[in-house]
C-alpha cells in the first residue's frame, strides 16, 4: 500500500474548519509554501505536476508531493512554521529558512 | 450685620446649600490652570490606556487565530485518520484491497483532468482500488461543512473523462467504474 502523509490541507480550515474567513484566506500559506518549495527544488515529480495546477479548494500538501529532503525538514519543521501562521498574506518563512540551511549544513 | 444675617437665615438652609455649590463649581471652572492639567493627564491616561488595551485585543486575536489553524489541521488529520482505519475495516489489504489517499482524477493518457467551469481539478480523499479498478471513492469531511460544490465539479470532471487515478505503487492508471459515485463521509 503507498502510505502517504497529508501534511496539510486547504479544506481542513475552510470550510471544514474555524476562524477561517473564506478560501482566499485558507489557500494564503498553502500557496508561499508551495512556493518556497519550489524555488528550493524541494517538489518531487508529482508535486512539479501539482504545482503547475495552482492552489484550489481540493489541494493538500503530501509526502508524495516531495523530495526526500522535502519531506526532512516538513516532517521536523511543517507545525513549528504553522504556529507562526495566520490567515493571511503575511507569512514569515523564516523556520523553513532556517531548517532549510541546518539541513544543508548538516 | 444682625438684619443680613437675618436675610440669609431667612433663605432657608437648601437655598445656603445650593449657593455654596454653585460658587465652589465656578470656582473650579475657573482654576484652569490646574483643572486642566488633570483633565489632560486624565485624557492622556485613558487614551493610553485604550491604545494599549487595543493593541492587546489584536495581539490575543491573532494569537487566537495562529492557535486556531494548528487545530483546524488537527481536526481535520484525525477525521482522516478516522476515515482511514474504517477503510481498513471495510476493505482490508489482505483480501487484496489497496487504499490510495488524495489522488487526482485522470483521463485514460494520465493527465490531471480540469473542470471545464471551474478550471480545477478534482482531488479525492480517498480511493480503494483492487485488480485495476477503484471500488471506493470516499470524501471525508466534518459534520457540517458544505460539499456540493465539490461533488458538483467531480460530476463535471468525470463527464470530462476524468475516470482514472494513477497506482502510485505501479505508475499504472486505475479505472473508476462510470457508475461509481464518491460518497461523503463525516465524522466529528
Amino acid at each position: 500500500m503507498a502510505n502517504i502523509t497529508v501534511y496539510d490541507k486547504v479544506s481542513w480550515h475552510y470550510p471544514e474548519g474555524k476562524n477561517c474567513p473564506n478560501l482566499e484566506a485558507a489557500k494564503a500559506h498553502f500557496k508561499t509554501i508551495m512556493e518556497w518549495l519550489k524555488e528550493n527544488s524541494l517538489l518531487s515529480g508529482e508535486g512539479e505536476e501539482i504545482f503547475e495546477l495552482g492552489i484550489d479548494a481540493d489541494f493538500s500538501i503530501t509526502s508524495s508531493m516531495l523530495t526526500e529532503k522535502g519531506n526532512d525538514i516538513l516532517k521536523k519543521h511543517y507545525s513549528s512554521w504553522l504556529k507562526t501562521v495566520d490567515c493571511s498574506e503575511n507569512i514569515d518563512l523564516k523556520i523553513l529558512n532556517d531548517g532549510l540551511r541546518e539541513y544543508r549544513s548538516s | 450685620m444682625i438684619e443680613q444675617l437675618s436675610s440669609i437665615a431667612s433663605k432657608g438652609v437648601d437655598s445656603i446649600s445650593e449657593s455654596f455649590k454653585e460658587t465652589t463649581i465656578k470656582d473650579i471652572k475657573e482654576s484652569s490652570p490646574l483643572q486642566s492639567s488633570m483633565e489632560t493627564i486624565e485624557n492622556t491616561s485613558l487614551e493610553s490606556l485604550r491604545t494599549q488595551n487595543e493593541i492587546a485585543t489584536e495581539k490575543v486575536n491573532a494569537e487566537k487565530k495562529i492557535e486556531q489553524i494548528g487545530k483546524n489541521r488537527e481536526d481535520g488529520a484525525n477525521r482522516e485518520e478516522l476515515a482511514h482505519e474504517d477503510l481498513q475495516r471495510e476493505f482490508p489489504e489482505a483480501k487484496g484491497y489497496k487504499i490510495e489517499r488524495e489522488q487526482y482524477l485522470r483521463d485514460k493518457d494520465g493527465n490531471i483532468v480540469k473542470d471545464p467551469e471551474t478550471g480545477e481539478a478534482r482531488r479525492i480523499d480517498s480511493v480503494v482500488t483492487k485488480e485495476g479498478q477503484v471500488v471506493k471513492s470516499v470524501e471525508v469531511t466534518s459534520e457540517t461543512a458544505p460539499k456540493d460544490a465539490q461533488i458538483a465539479k467531480e460530476e463535471r470532471i468525470r463527464n470530462e473523462g476524468g475516470n482514472y487515478v494513477r497506482d502510485r505503487d505501479t505508475g499504472e492508471l486505475v479505472v473508476m467504474p462510470k457508475d461509481m459515485q464518491t460518497e461523503v463521509r463525516r465524522y466529528a
